[in-house]
């Protein structure tokens, strides 16, 4: 039997508004695209990340849109990738009732998602790199009984 | 996409949040030709930053562009990153991952490879909205 493939799901969200109320529901309809798309032995995490106001902008004004980074496996063809980049866009639309302007889905190579995130993590003091990741991670994994899902913030821990 | 994201260790204020974001939507636009509607920014604050950086510039753009254009890109928002913040040239780092553009949706739809923005925004007017 083969292996599970895994997936890790980031959702950049707004603290004010309706997808972080949803995220359970979110979470549930996301799994159930990558089932659709890639199988039953598909394993997803989801990881949501509040955006506090005034953190972000679009075309030089403040933002509501949500971006998700969803990638997706290294061997997928464009019109599979487009078929679950509209589904996920679909479930956030059908959700939250966002504009279609309001939802950017990435759905980059597993491989070049890694890459991507090792990358964003340069920017870390090397030795405070192990720390500041541990603390991310510990903050998700303690809040979760709470909120019922993996949640942290754009900014990094006090 | 782009998405750039700012990184600093304290939070800059709102008001150079607000300048900050629109010169990075000015500057990108001029130099690629993109859309507005395509320039996000967000600000990380409390970031540990390695000691030989104050601001760091994370920039996740569309790849199949020149070296020249994104290095123009670099040269300007560097020098304006530095003026509105205050923060010194040397200790601002601008790094750049290129995404291609057929994994991105935005507006429902796939965003178009640099230089194929034009008829794209004629078939999708709504994403310039």
């Amino acid at each position: 039997m083969s292996e599970k493939r895994r997936f890790v799901v980031l959702a950049s969200v707004h603290e004010a508004g309706e997808a972080l109320n949803q995220a359970r529901a979110l979470e549930r309809d996301i799994k159930r695209v990558y089932e659709r798309h890639f199988g039953k032995r598909t394993s997803v995490t989801c990881i949501w990340m509040e955006i506090p106001q005034g953190q972000a902008f679009i075309a030089g004004y403040p933002s509501t849109a949500s971006t998700v980074l969803a990638p997706v496996p290294d061997d997928i063809e464009q019109h599979g990738r487009e078929a679950f980049m509209s589904d996920m866009c679909d479930l956030f639309r059908v959700r939250t009732d966002c504009d279609v302007n309001e939802i950017i889905v990435t759905a980059m190579n597993v491989s070049d998602a890694k890459r991507y995130a090792k990358k964003a993590r340069r920017r870390f003091d090397p030795k405070r790199a192990k720390q500041t990741m541990f603390q991310i991670v510990a903050r998700m994994i303690l809040k979760r009984p709470a909120t019922g899902y993996l949640k942290t913030s754009l900014n990094m821990p006090k | 996409m782009p998405l750039y994201q700012i990184s600093t260790r304290e939070p800059l204020n709102p008001k150079v949040k607000a300048d900050v974001a629109m010169m990075i939507t000015d500057v990108h636009c001029k130099h690629t030709g993109a859309p507005r509607t395509f320039v996000n920014v967000m600000f990380v604050n409390r970031v540990p930053l390695s000691p030989a950086t104050d601001l760091h510039v994370f920039g996740s753009v569309r790849g199949g562009r020149t070296l020249q254009t994104n290095d123009n890109v670099e040269e300007d928002m560097v020098a304006q990153l530095a003026a509105l913040t205050g923060v010194d040239l040397r200790k601002i780092e601008f790094m750049i991952f290129p995404i291609p553009a057929s994994h991105v949706m935005e507006g429902g739809v796939v965003l178009p490879e640099p230089g194929e923005e034009a008829s794209w925004l004629e078939q999708h007017h709504h994403a310039a909205e």
